[in-house]
Order: C-alpha cells, then sequence, then structure tokens
C-alpha cells in the first residue's frame, strides 16, 4: 500500500492526486490504529458504557495526531512541488522578495512582474485554504467512522470476534460514516473549490514559466498550445476535404456509371426503333 | 458489554494470515504478467490513435449487419474480452455476429483539442463507413458501453441512416437523475479553468476520483479479499487482470472532456435537447431505430434512473430495456450476470437484422 501511495505522489497535479494519497494513508493508519493490540483490549476490557466511550475517546485522541500529520504531508508534498515554481516566479520577478510588503499600486518598471507575483501568492494561498477546508471534510469522516465503529462493536453483544470481523465491522462503519460525506453539498462544494483552486495556482505559474521561456527564446507550452490547436483546425479541413473528394470522385462515379446506362439504353432504343424499319423492309 | 476477543484466536488468526501473505508474495512473483483481450482480431483500419478492430471467427457471420462496439473514452475496452469464458465480444461473435470495436487509443498532448464533435462525427462516422464500404451495406448495430453509449446515442440521432439499432449498456442518458454521484462531484468544479490548466486531464485525475468514490472497498477491501485468493492461480489470474484493467486509463482528450463534463455532467443538455456536437443539434427525437437499453439496478456510477431515462427521452417504437441485478462492473465480469443478458443481446441482434 505504501508503493502505491507513493506512486500518486509523483502525480503530475499534486493537490488532486493528493486526494487519493491522502485517503489511502487514512486507511493505512485507521488500520494500524485499530490493529493496536492495547487499543482493542482496552475497548474488550470495557465493562460498562462510561468506559467503552472513554476507551473510544482515546482511539479518537490516537487518531487525531495521525490526521493532522498526514494533513501536513499532503501541504508540504504540494507546497515541495510547488516550490520550484515560486521560485521560478521570484527569478522571474528580477530580484523582487516575495516577503517585502507590496506597496497598494505596484509602481515602475516591474510593476507586472509584481503583480505577477502578487497573483502567484495569492493563488498559492487560495489553493492552502481550499486544501484545509478539503481536510476538514476528512476530519468530519474520520471522527464518523470512530463513532460508528465503536457503535457497532457495541452493538456486538457476547460473539466473539477475529480479525477479518474486526476489519468488516471497520470497513462497514467507515463506509457508513463516507457515504453520507460524499453525497453531502459540502463535500462537493469543498472539493470543487480544491480543483478551481489547484488549476488557478496552476495556470498563474503556467503564464510565468511561459514569459521565462519565450524570454530565453525557448518554444513555450503556450506556443504548442496554439500550435496543437491550428494543427486540430488543419486536421479537420483536411478530413472535410479529403470528405468532399471521396463525395466527389462517388458523384463522378455514379455520373459515369448513368451516362453508360443512358448510352446503353439510347442504343437499345435507337436499335429497337431501326428494328421494325428493317423488319418492316425486309417485309416490304 | 465487553466485546469478545480471544488472543489465542487472534494468533492463530494472525499466524494464519501472515502465512497467506507470505504465499501470496511467492505466487506474485510466479505470476506471468497477465494478457487482456482474449479473442482473436484484426486491426482493419486506423485513423490518427483510432484503431477499428474485427473479431475474426472460423464461422462466417449469421447476421448481415455488423455490430460496432463502441466504447467509453475513460478506460479502456479489454474489460469487454478479459478472457474466453466472460467475453462480451467472443459472445456477440458465436452468437452469429460480425463483431467490430473502435479503440480510441490513447489521446497524445496534440490531441488535446479534439472535441467531442471529432470523436462523433470525426473517428465513429469514419469508422461506420469503413465497415459499411467492407460489407456494402448501409447499416450497422451500435452497442455503446458506458459514456460509449452516449456517444452512440448522439451518433444515431445525428445520423440515423446508417443506424440498424442500438444496444446501450450501463450508459448514463439523464445525468442528473437518481441522485448521481459524479454529477454532484462535478457540480461545483470549473471545468473551463481545469482544461485550460491541465490540457488533457490526465488519468491518474480521474482514477482517483473514480477510487475516491469507494475508496474503501478499492484501496482496502480488495487487497484483504486477495489473501483469500492465494490458493487459487486461475482466480488470483481474474484478480491480476481487473487490477490491470482498473488503472489502466487514457489520458482524457481537453476539449471532449470539458464538453462532456459541462454539457452532459452540469447542463444536462442531453435530455433537454440542447446538446450540439459541432455545428450540429443531436435531436433526442431522431432515436426511432430500435434500441435495447441495459443497465444495473446497483450501479454506483451510472443510476439506473439516469439509464432508463432514455425511454422516455427516445421516440422508437421498439424499445425494450433489461435491468440487470449487478453492479456497473458486474455487467463485464459476473458470469451470473452475463449468463442472464449475453442471450437476449444475441436474440436481439438477430431479431434486428
Amino acid at each position: 500500500m505504501n508503493h502505491n501511495a507513493e506512486a500518486v505522489s509523483r502525480h503530475r497535479t499534486p493537490a488532486l492526486a493528493g486526494i487519493a494519497n491522502v485517503l489511502q494513508l487514512i486507511f493505512q493508519r485507521g488500520m494500524d490504529l485499530i490493529s493496536d493490540a492495547g487499543l482493542l483490549s482496552r475497548l474488550a476490557a470495557a465493562s460498562t458504557p462510561g468506559e467503552f466511550e472513554q476507551a473510544l475517546e482515546t482511539l479518537r485522541q490516537r487518531f487525531e495526531p495521525e490526521l493532522d500529520d498526514i494533513v501536513r504531508r499532503w501541504l508540504e508534498q504540494t507546497a515541495a512541488t510547488l516550490l520550484s515554481w515560486q521560485g521560478l516566479i521570484t527569478a522571474v520577478g528580477a530580484g523582487l522578495d516575495p516577503r517585502a510588503n507590496p506597496p497598494a499600486q505596484p509602481l515602475g518598471p516591474l510593476q507586472h512582474k509584481r503583480r505577477q507575483l502578487d497573483a502567484g501568492n495569492a493563488a498559492l494561498a487560495a489553493l492552502r485554504d481550499a486544501q484545509l477546508e478539503f481536510a476538514g471534510q476528512l476530519r468530519l469522516i474520520a471522527g464518523n467512522a470512530i463513532a460508528g465503529f465503536g457503535a457497532a462493536l457495541q452493538s456486538q453483544d457476547d460473539r466473539e470476534l477475529g480479525l477479518r470481523e474486526l476489519f468488516d465491522l471497520w470497513l462497514e462503519a467507515s463506509e457508513a460514516a463516507y457515504e453520507p460525506v460524499l453525497h453531502s453539498d459540502d463535500y462537493s462544494a469543498s472539493l470543487g473549490r480544491l480543483v478551481n483552486a489547484a488549476a488557478d495556482a496552476l495556470r498563474v505559474l503556467q503564464r510565468v514559466r511561459d514569459e521565462a521561456l519565450e524570454a530565453l527564446r525557448l518554444p513555450s507550452p503556450r506556443e504548442l498550445a496554439a500550435m496543437q490547436q491550428r494543427m486540430q483546425q488543419l486536421r479537420r479541413e483536411q478530413r472535410a476535404m479529403q470528405q468532399a473528394l471521396a463525395d466527389a470522385q462517388a458523384w463522378r462515379q455514379e455520373l459515369t456509371e448513368l451516362r453508360a446506362e443512358l448510352a446503353r439504353l439510347r442504343g437499345t432504343g435507337r436499335a429497337r426503333r431501326r428494328r421494325p424499319r428493317r423488319e418492316g423492309s425486309r417485309a416490304d | 458489554m465487553p466485546i469478545k476477543l480471544d488472543p489465542a484466536h487472534i494468533e492463530r488468526e494472525w499466524r494464519e494470515l501472515s502465512g497467506r501473505l507470505a504465499r501470496l508474495h511467492e505466487e506474485l512473483r510466479r505470476q506471468r504478467p497477465v494478457t487482456l483481450a482474449a479473442s482473436p482480431r484484426q486491426a482493419v483500419w486506423q485513423d490518427d490513435g483510432a484503431t477499428l478492430y474485427r473479431y475474426l471467427s472460423d464461422r462466417p457471420a449469421r447476421n448481415r449487419t455488423p455490430v460496432l462496439i463502441v466504447y467509453s473514452l475513460i478506460n479502456r475496452p479489454s474489460i469487454l474480452d478479459l478472457r474466453p469464458q466472460r467475453s462480451l465480444v467472443g459472445a456477440l461473435r458465436d452468437g452469429g455476429s460480425d463483431v467490430y470495436l473502435l479503440d480510441w487509443g490513447y489521446p497524445t498532448p496534440a490531441d488535446r483539442f479534439l472535441s467531442l464533435d471529432d470523436y462523433v462525427n470525426g473517428y465513429l462516422d469514419r469508422a461506420v463507413r469503413e465497415i459499411c464500404r467492407r460489407h456494402d451495406c448501409d447499416e450497422v448495430a451500435l452497442l455503446g458501453v458506458c459514456q460509449g453509449g452516449t456517444l452512440a446515442l448522439c451518433y444515431a440521432a445525428l445520423h440515423p441512416q446508417r443506424v440498424r439499432g442500438v444496444i446501450t449498456l450501463v450508459t448514463p442518458v439523464d445525468f442528473h437523475a437518481g441522485e448521481s454521484v459524479l454529477y454532484r462531484l462535478c457540480k461545483h468544479i470549473d471545468f473551463d479553468r481545469v482544461v485550460d490548466a491541465a490540457g488533457n486531464v490526465p488519468a491518474d485525475v480521474l482514477n482517483a476520483i473514480f477510487v475516491s468514490l469507494k475508496p474503501y472497498r478499492v484501496l482496502s477491501q480488495r487487497y484483504v479479499d486477495m489473501l483469500g485468493l492465494v490458493d487459487d492461480p486461475q482466480a488470483m489470474t481474474e484478480f491480476l487482470r481487473m487490477e490491470q484493467w482498473m488503472y489502466d486509463s487514457p489520458d482524457q482528450a481537453g476539449e471532449a472532456f470539458r464538453q462532456f463534463a459541462k454539457d452532459c455532467y452540469q447542463r444536462n443538455a442531453l435530455v433537454r435537447g440542447e446538446l450540439r456536437l459541432g455545428d450540429h443539434a443531436v435531436d433526442p427525437a431522431r432515436l426511432t431505430m430500435p434500441i435495447l437499453n441495459v443497465y444495473a439496478s446497483a450501479d454506483h456510477l451510472v443510476p439506473p434512473a439516469s439509464a432508463a431515462a432514455l425511454g422516455a427521452l427516445a421516440p422508437s417504437r421498439d424499445y425494450c430495456e433489461i435491468a440487470l441485478d449487478s453492479g456497473h462492473l458486474g455487467v463485464f465480469i459476473s458470469g451470473r450476470v452475463q449468463r442472464a443478458f449475453f442471450p437476449a443481446l444475441i436474440d436481439w441482434l438477430r431479431d434486428h437484422d
């Protein structure tokens, strides 16, 4: 599972692929926690609802820093991926210090770069806010899953549980906690903000990258995209012409066949018209 | 009140699991790379990245009308032919049809401006013409799978003279019906911003979204259950085939993805009769050809209500539907489900030949 998490984390859009990564880490840590023998034995040893709730609270408290850690890693991972971009913004900003307090209105020959730098920082800040907001949804799911898992354990009465049964109870409780959040408007809105913020951050950084490459007289992805668009348009026009040509050839072929048919019919008609005269002349 | 855990029992179970894990490791080392696409086929036509395959048979087809399978742009069509015993294409071929598959391929960065119009009125139309040319016929039967079904319906509405009949398999039609979770997730996403930034939409992003629909089952239960297959090499091979298929996903051509997400998922334009592909309006009123609509009653990706909406949308007088007791993937991999509907597909194709 760790291997898969690594694979996902190498993704081109870290904030989005990070979602799967984060979910995977949550499962993994969650599984580690419920398989913690001490914790399970405390739950098993609880003889009153109060003791049980206390053991569950311990589980919650244990999980909280785990989740904090996961979210911290997610943010760091995104930041690390974007760090090189941020460096580029600063470099393109010709030595503008991103920590410096800018004037209310950028002035002077570097004002365009200043705006770019501010836009980049604003986009990255918005992305961080969106990630934190989305992490709030994950916290909600984790909290509900722990409560659901506790309730499921309590409802087992005297049944003896094995590892597989515990896993199944955890799975069912977690899904039961996840599904309503997944279907909620809050989750959908939070995901939307996260994806949009990631796209905005990417766009700002791409603009800077394009300008830097173009300044070095290197082909930029912006130019490549413009060429691809033109190429696609040419492909469409070429297809349309090929089709028109094929249609014209088909019509020409049909016309040739019709002419041949007409000629054949005319020939037959003439022959028929001539034949009675000949016959008549013979008869005469 | 206290939950009952017997340490001896747990230890036994743990030892057994550890043993299975070691055997699983060995088995995975021993297994050769699995192959997908079981049925023999021949590439008969190529157009940019799109390839038209014809499935080979020892016997001549009984039906005169060739069948063209139109698969989704999202995943790969190998799920239709994972192995001979579970092969949709094999069943159709053995049922008497000449079967073709339009494989969209893997869009490259140069394909980011491919639109839905390019896919439907371009590749799909040219593939249909090619089949008609080869068979000296005017019409084909279309079998659209999932999103491919939506594309097939668009094609049938735009070119009804070339379509003998349409079979839709787990196909979304009303994208807002049945509490569609994909619609809900799409609702607040600005796809213009996403596609402008990303160009082609990376397959990994879509995989992450699909995984996030059932994360506990896909990322956790699936691999725990895998331990149970360790003594069954055949079942393990099947598992690995599915595993390979699940993450063998093409990137999505940016423009086509933008339009599908915005027009179909967000605006629900197909059922509103407002969908346009290029200069052409997709008019559902032209779906007068015979239609067989097959959907799954426990589908978490395409809710049954979304697929069944085709019945009210299409004015066809020859419309029938089959609701399968299955989830989305069960239609392709479950022998029980396939036994329930493969014969119906074969009969329908024969009856509408």
